[in-house]
């Protein structure tokens, strides 16, 4: 039986680990392009239940209420609705009347105005004193022995350390250090006197500077909330019926499968819209798996062949290794064929997700309980097993066949319960 | 910060670089009492001591025995640079202390 030598498994390694990173830069590409994908079909998804909810719930009114109840079973779109926004209305009202009764409101432009108001100019003048004081301030405590200095009065006559303390010495040193930033001062006495002055000063500023700032964010939330109370009223049945319509669609979403078929099969005009949200579902559901369960996966068993190529590369160059032989059968099963059966993954991944991504014949799907979104997404050519979802579907429905559609005839049934044709799961992994 | 065995020994090369002969853990009466100190020139009666907790030196150097040192620098009767470890001295700090304590007793003798 044949066998290799390290030299033959160093230079297969490497090989394969340069083959590794161009196979992860594709995987790193094609997951980019995922994403940009799914928040396309996510965004046309989204449309298409606004699209399909405005036309179920048209306004905001008791009679587009009922019919929209009637039409889809969603009970809380009923009068309360109405109510609860009449009532939001007396509520913003209020806050409104009280908010324009409020001085710090009426007098807004008067207190706040950037370039004049009272506050703004009050601030104006903290800060510019501030400016003139803090810099010698801050300068003295990047020291970190200066407030020390100050304390133990260094400079002064009251500095009582002794020449036998070490703390002597680097009360010295840290004297010089502070004076080098002052070339201007005379003495650590004149610096201590206006950094004494000086701080004093910032320590009467800072709490008026903070109430006035206070007093500043007060008024503008006054005002904030002023507009968005305004704003509401000015849209507020808008709003509401937005609302509605967000809370109908999160319940259309919701709906058990095939119950949205029953609901909607009195209105016929509503079913094509429908279908088109329905199938947009399906498809972002199906790219998340795809990429899940096929690119993630491969991403994952990439990275760990690379690990464990570079550890073992490392663990064969060591001398105590030099002479280890390898049977073929382990060599081979190691780096035979690794490349194209990478390849064959990434193809299945890109073939499926285009098919997926393209896809936009919602008028042969259907909202029925026994309909599989996956095969008409993908004309039953790709075995879309590898998913749950699908898998659980094939279970639930044994005698499930896909019947491929027909191109020559568009009023070919997309799928149906039958025994015709069935799909084979191709495992390219 | 530097430990009392690297300080000692950095204070001790300084000190006989200077001229002293430094004795370790060196007996020391004062305040009615005896002390020990870290390192004593007991010719020239100049010396330094680290005051850390850990040691114990709180105790033994209680603040009488302190004011007693400080007493005695002040006077000219002996010289112990005290070196507290609150003060945390590294390494240049505790080589400048050194240089200043030994040119200061030089003026003061």
């Amino acid at each position: 039986m044949s066998t290799y030598s390290v030299a033959d498994f160093q230079r297969s390694a490497q090989q394969r680990m340069n083959e590794i990173e161009q196979e992860l830069r594709e995987v790193q590409q094609k997951a980019r392009q995922h994403f940009e994908r799914k928040t396309e079909l996510t965004a046309r998804r989204d449309q298409a239940e606004m699209e399909l909810v405005s036309t179920i719930l048209t306004a905001f009114t008791p009679e587009a209420l009922d019919r929209a109840r009637a039409i889809t079973g969603f009970q809380p779109l009923n009068a309360g609705l109405i109510e609860a926004m009449h009532q939001e209305r007396r509520q913003l009202q209020e806050r409104v009347a009280q908010i324009e009764a409020d001085d710090r409101f009426l007098d807004r432009e008067r207190l706040r105005h950037p370039d004049s108001g009272e506050l703004a100019l009050a601030m104006q003048r903290i800060n510019e004193h501030r400016k003139a004081l803090a810099p010698l301030v801050d300068k003295c405590r990047s020291n970190k022995r200066f407030e020390h200095l100050i304390e133990v009065g260094y400079g002064t006559s009251e500095y009582k350390v002794g020449f036998w303390r070490v703390s002597y010495y680097l009360d010295w040193k840290a004297g010089d250090e502070v004076m080098e930033l002052f070339p201007d001062k005379k003495s650590f006495k004149e610096l201590r006197e206006e950094y004494l002055e000086n701080s004093r000063a910032l320590a009467d500023l800072d709490p008026r500077l903070q109430e006035l700032q206070r007093e500043w964010d007060a008024g503008v939330k006054l005002e904030n909330d002023y507009n968005e109370a305004t704003y509401r009223l000015a849209n507020l049945e808008a709003l509401h019926l937005d609302e509605a319509r967000k809370s109908l669609g999160q319940f259309l979403a919701d709906c058990p499968e095939g119950a949205l078929a029953s609901r909607l099969e009195r209105h016929p005009e509503l079913e094509t819209m429908a279908k088109r949200w329905a199938g947009l579902q399906e498809q972002v559901r199906y790219l998340e798996r795809a990429n899940e369960l096929v690119l993630t996966s491969l991403l994952n068993d990439l990275s760990k062949e690379k690990d464990k190529l570079q550890k073992d590369y490392w663990k064969y160059s060591r001398p105590k290794n030099a002479y280890v032989r390898f049977p073929e059968a382990a060599f081979q099963s190691r780096f035979a064929h690794r490349r194209e059966k990478v390849r064959k993954r990434l193809d299945r991944y890109g073939t499926t997700v285009e098919t997926i991504y393209v896809f936009d014949d919602y008028d042969r799907g259907s909202l029925a309980e026994n309909f599989l979104w996956w095969d008409l997404v993908t004309d039953g050519q790709i075995d879309g097993n590898f998913m749950p979802e699908v898998q659980q579907y094939y279970q639930r429905h044994p005698g499930y066949r896909y019947e491929r559609r027909r191109h020559d005839d568009s009023e070919a049934a997309a799928a149906s319960v039958s025994s015709s044709s069935s799909t084979s799961y191709d495992d390219a992994s | 910060m530097l430990d009392e065995q690297r300080g000692s020994a950095l204070l001790k090369r300084h000190f006989e670089s200077a001229g002293y002969q430094i004795a370790e853990n060196h007996p020391y009466e004062v305040a009615g009492r005896t002390i020990r100190l870290d390192g004593f020139d007991p010719v020239r009666r100049v010396g330094y001591e680290f005051l850390t907790s850990a040691a114990g030196d709180r105790a033994e150097l209680s603040a009488d025995v302190v004011a007693a040192l400080e007493e005695q620098a002040e006077s000219g009767q002996a010289f112990v640079l005290l070196v507290d470890e609150v003060d945390a001295p590294d390494e240049a700090d505790l080589e400048l202390a050194a240089r200043r304590f030994l040119a200061e007793i030089g003026k003061r003798r």
